[in-house]
């Protein structure tokens, strides 16, 4: 039994932790909760997007040599291309009507991610890697709380990503048209809006961020193939809490579930910490359903 | 009297899209609702029919409070209605689409379907009742969702702009229909955005504007009311 | 071109149908392959009934579910505990397994089908991920990760024929009958009155609402059925492989790959059809077994070719293998 003065000790530093987290997820998550603002489609493939950003960074590193913070850039680029097939799979389902383009839209998302994490385990079979980095493993303290390196380098990038995102989508004229879009696409078709492109540009953007987030994710966690899978969920979840669709709300959402997580594991074990958030998760659903469906017509 | 609306008041966060809207409609009467664009109209009839909750006010049906029964308690005891952007069930022949109302109300798979054939006839649609509705044209999915409603026996329907996006023909084709139903002794509240269809068959018209309701009376005075016309004024659809 | 099949001739060929099922094993009798060739026949109509089952849900009544794994699971489970603690008779068990699958499914359905389609699909990818984790957690009840043998039961004298369990025949005909008395059932049910209210909710909630169908009522009656299938799927699975454990990787009774399965075979087959869970169950086994052959070169193809296929049967043919063909050949019913 644990007493109460060794939660009380370990609690600090998992309160800063579970924020790092939480900053990391909001890389990945908020891409999956902008194909959908935009879309409307659920993107069940997102982990895997992230999954082959951690592979990406490996890839660069262990045969370019390239340093780890540098394949962020690359990260994003690719994904943000392989946006344009992944469109060219997804558009076909948009001519249906809405609440079936919503279930294939699950479906054939699902179906993606299998071939992708099996893929990737086709290439680079499933053991567990490791991107080694001078951050992996480090730790310092501040005022007696002790602090991995690794989380905090990456919570830096992702808080500066995210203000990116942000001043991305207020300021410039193409952000303002995604929202646009994502508000009442046909209103932004009437604007002179070219509602096809910026469906393809969040597409980019979002499987961009994925991977961005992946790179991240590299530098304080193990990649094998089916990461993504274990990830999407969370990703869903986060989304959900924060209001699918918006962009604050996921980053408020990701630290919930970092939160969650980083505290749970004083309490349970690390391997079924999961079940603290799925909780949450099937928690809210059963109390406030309505809070959750946004507009309903 | 078989429905009375009170003091219906309906908010989307900050947007009040109904407020305080109060009126009543009489047994048998086939009375019009109209006003322009994102007036009210369609939440008030969401109110009616049990899609959303309102913020406040009462629904009052047949003499029973029913503004917190849930949509299917209400069409069981007799609110129709059908749906401005038309949800037939696609994937369903027009038949199957029209015995859905008649097997909530208790009839067996044979009986449904006999009973469904008098309103097919009815409505114009015993032709294609094998065919299904994603292959027909919108007015005929129109006539669908009037036909599916029609199968519950409904005291009182809800029409949403049925006549919206028909052309001449089918829209007296589709009155019609309409003035036979309400012939028949069914209560009928008809919204369109378009006030002509609804000053040739009914005696009553209720304007909304910004959720309130501005003007009440027969047709010729609502026409010739400057209230009325001021707010469809700047409107692309004119009187 | 429709060949206008009547009911009477698609009675005939169902008869000869179920008749050429009964005959297939004194036929291959002889071959060297039999074994085998049972043991694929086996698995892929104990598929069959759990594809039906999610069919039910997804196909009928609309309710997407991406963790169909959860309701095999347990009912496997059940059975599995109950004749390896118990040594109870694996015929009673199967109840439990129904019993179990049917109170998980309730449960799932009370948190999650107040909820529109999509998140009703990450709720249930959730629920089943949490129930995997609690079973192999609380391993003083469940064995956790060792997972439970199952010992072959006593041969039965059932009117007078001897059923061996060890015998791979007698697994043959128990699992044949099972799979047709769950797809008549399914048939009687989706061709009755509330088919016709499952499919209404599928096609449109609020339309189906609005003409007086309780949705939450509906929705939990197909899960009832779906779960009794899914749990004795689970129930003859977990019997007649002598062994389950709650891996995550596919083979688990839990595994979200399970729950894929589920989902393969009913789009492949064709949702909303009573005879593609058959089609389905044996593409997804007979292509199973012929890409193991890869598995050595390439581990991770054969999932990797049923998520291709699970996107590419979306994309054009939605309406899987027999919608298609009862639609373009036969009378376009309702499968
Ligand atoms: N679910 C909802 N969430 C948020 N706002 C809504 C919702 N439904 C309607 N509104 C808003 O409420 C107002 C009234 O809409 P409503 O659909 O009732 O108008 P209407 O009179 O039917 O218009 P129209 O003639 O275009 O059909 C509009 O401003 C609309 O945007
Ligand atoms: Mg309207």
């Amino acid at each position: 039994m644990l007493s109460l003065e060794m939660v009380l000790a370990l609690l600090p530093s998992s309160i800063v932790y579970g924020i790092f987290l939480g900053g990391l997820y909001a890389i990945i998550a908020v891409g999956l909760s902008m194909i959908f603002g935009v879309m409307k489609v659920i993107n069940l493939a997102h982990g895997d997007f992230a999954m082959l950003g951690m592979y990406i960074t490996f890839w660069l590193l262990t045969i370019f040599g390239v340093p780890p913070l540098l394949s962020l850039p690359v990260s994003f680029a690719v994904m943000f291309a392989v946006g344009f097939p992944f469109m060219w799979l997804v558009k076909p389902l948009f001519k249906r009507p809405l609440e079936e383009m919503i279930n294939s839209s699950v479906i054939l998302t699902y179906g993606a991610s299998l071939a992708l994490a099996s893929g990737a385990q086709m290439i680079w079979t499933s053991n567990f890697r490791r991107v080694p980095n001078p951050y992996w493993g480090t730790t310092f303290s501040i005022g007696g709380i002790g602090l991995d390196m690794g989380y905090t380098v990456v919570f830096m990038f992702a808080v500066i990503v995210y203000l990116m995102l942000y001043f991305f989508l207020i300021r410039t004229k193409v952000g303002k048209a995604i929202r646009a879009v994502s508000q009442d696409p046909d209103a932004a078709a009437l604007m002179g809006i070219d509602v096809d492109r910026m469906h393809t540009l969040s597409m980019g953007i979002g499987l961009g961020l994925a991977a961005l987030g992946g790179s991240l994710l590299s530098l304080v966690y193990y990649l094998y193939p089916w990461v993504g899978e274990q990830l999407v969920l969370l990703m869903f979840i986060i989304c959900v809490l924060g209001g699918l669709g918006s962009i604050l709300g996921v980053f408020y959402g990701a630290l919930i579930i970092g939160l969650a997580e980083s505290i749970a594991v004083i309490f349970i074990p690390a391997s079924i910490k999961d079940v603290v958030a799925y909780a949450i998760f099937l928690g809210i659903l059963l109390i406030r359903p309505q809070g959750l469906l946004g507009g309903k017509m | 009297m078989i429905l009375e609306v009170d003091r219906l008041t309906k908010a989307f966060g900050g947007l009040i899209a109904v407020k305080e809207l109060s009126f009543e409609v009489d047994k048998g009467e086939l009375m019009g609702m109209i006003g322009p664009n994102g007036s009210g109209k369609t939440t008030t009839f969401n109110c009616i029919a049990g899609y959303y909750n309102p913020t406040s006010g009462k629904v009052i049906f047949d003499g029973k409070d029913v503004t917190r029964k849930s949509s299917h308690e209400r069409a069981k005891m007799g609110i129709a209605r059908t749906f401005q952007l038309v949800k037939p069930f696609h994937n369903m022949t027009v038949l199957e689409n029209t015995m859905v109302g008649a097997l909530t109300k208790g009839a067996s798979l044979s009986e449904a379907e006999a009973k469904v054939e008098e309103i097919l006839d009815l409505v114009g649609l015993k032709d294609v009742m094998k065919r299904k509705a994603k292959e027909l044209p919108l007015a005929m999915r129109k006539k669908v969702e009037l036909a599916r409603a029609l199968a519950l026996d409904p005291k009182l329907l809800l029409l949403d702009e049925v006549v919206a996006g028909l052309n001449p023909t089918e829209i007296s084709e589709m009155l019609e229909v309409i003035k036979e139903i309400n012939r028949r002794g069914v209560t009928i509240i008809m919204v369109e955005h378009v006030m002509r269809a609804v000053m040739s068959i009914s005696k009553r018209i209720i304007v909304l504007h910004h959720g309130e309701k501005i003007a009440e009376g027969p047709p010729e005075e609502i026409a010739n009311s400057a209230k009325v016309i001021e707010a469809y004024l700047g409107e692309k659809y004119m009187i | 071109m429709k060949l206008g099949i009547t009911d009477r001739s698609r009675l005939l060929l169902e008869t000869v149908g179920i008749i050429v099922l009964f005959l297939i094993p004194p036929a291959i009798y002889a071959t060297p392959y039999r074994l085998y060739l049972l043991h694929i026949l086996i698995l892929a109509m104990i598929y069959a009934v759990f594809g039906q089952s999610w069919n039910i849900l997804a196909g009928y009544a609309g309710q997407v579910s991406l963790g169909h794994e959860v309701l095999l699971g347990t009912g496997a489970y059940a059975s599995a505990l109950l004749v390896y603690f118990y040594h109870m008779d694996p015929w009673l068990t199967l109840i439990a397994s129904a019993a179990m699958a049917i109170v998980t499914g309730m449960a799932l359905g009370a948190v999650t089908f107040k909820l529109r389609g999509f998140y009703f699909a990450l709720a249930t990818l959730a629920f089943a991920e949490m129930v995997r984790l609690i079973i192999l957690a609380w391993s003083g009840v469940t064995r956790g990760a060792e997972g439970v043998p199952v010992p072959v039961p006593q041969p039965v004298n059932m009117f007078g024929f001897i059923i061996d369990f060890k015998s791979k025949f007698s697994w043959y005909y128990i699992t044949l009958v099972f799979m047709i008395i769950a797809f008549y059932l399914t048939y009687k049910l989706t061709r009755s009155k509330y088919g016709l209210l499952f499919r209404s909710v599928r096609e449109d909630e609020d339309a189906a609402a609005s003409l007086g169908v309780n949705t939450f009522k509906l929705k939990m009656l197909a899960m009832l059925v779906s779960a009794a299938f899914a749990g004795i799927a689970g129930g003859l699975y977990a019997n007649y492989m002598g062994y389950i454990d709650p891996a995550w990787e596919a083979g688990g009774v839990l595994s979200p790959f399970t729950g894929l399965d589920a989902l393969v075979i009913g789009i492949v087959g064709g949702m909303g059809t009573v005879i593609g869970p058959i089609i389905g169950s044996l593409v997804r086994v007979g292509l199973g077994e012929y890409l193991r052959a890869y598995i050595g070169v390439a581990a991770g193809f054969d999932i990797f070719t049923f998520g291709a296929i699970v996107v590419a049967v979306v994309l054009v043919l939605p309406t899987g293998i027999w919608g298609y063909i009862d639609e373009k050949l036969l009378r376009g019913g309702v499968g």
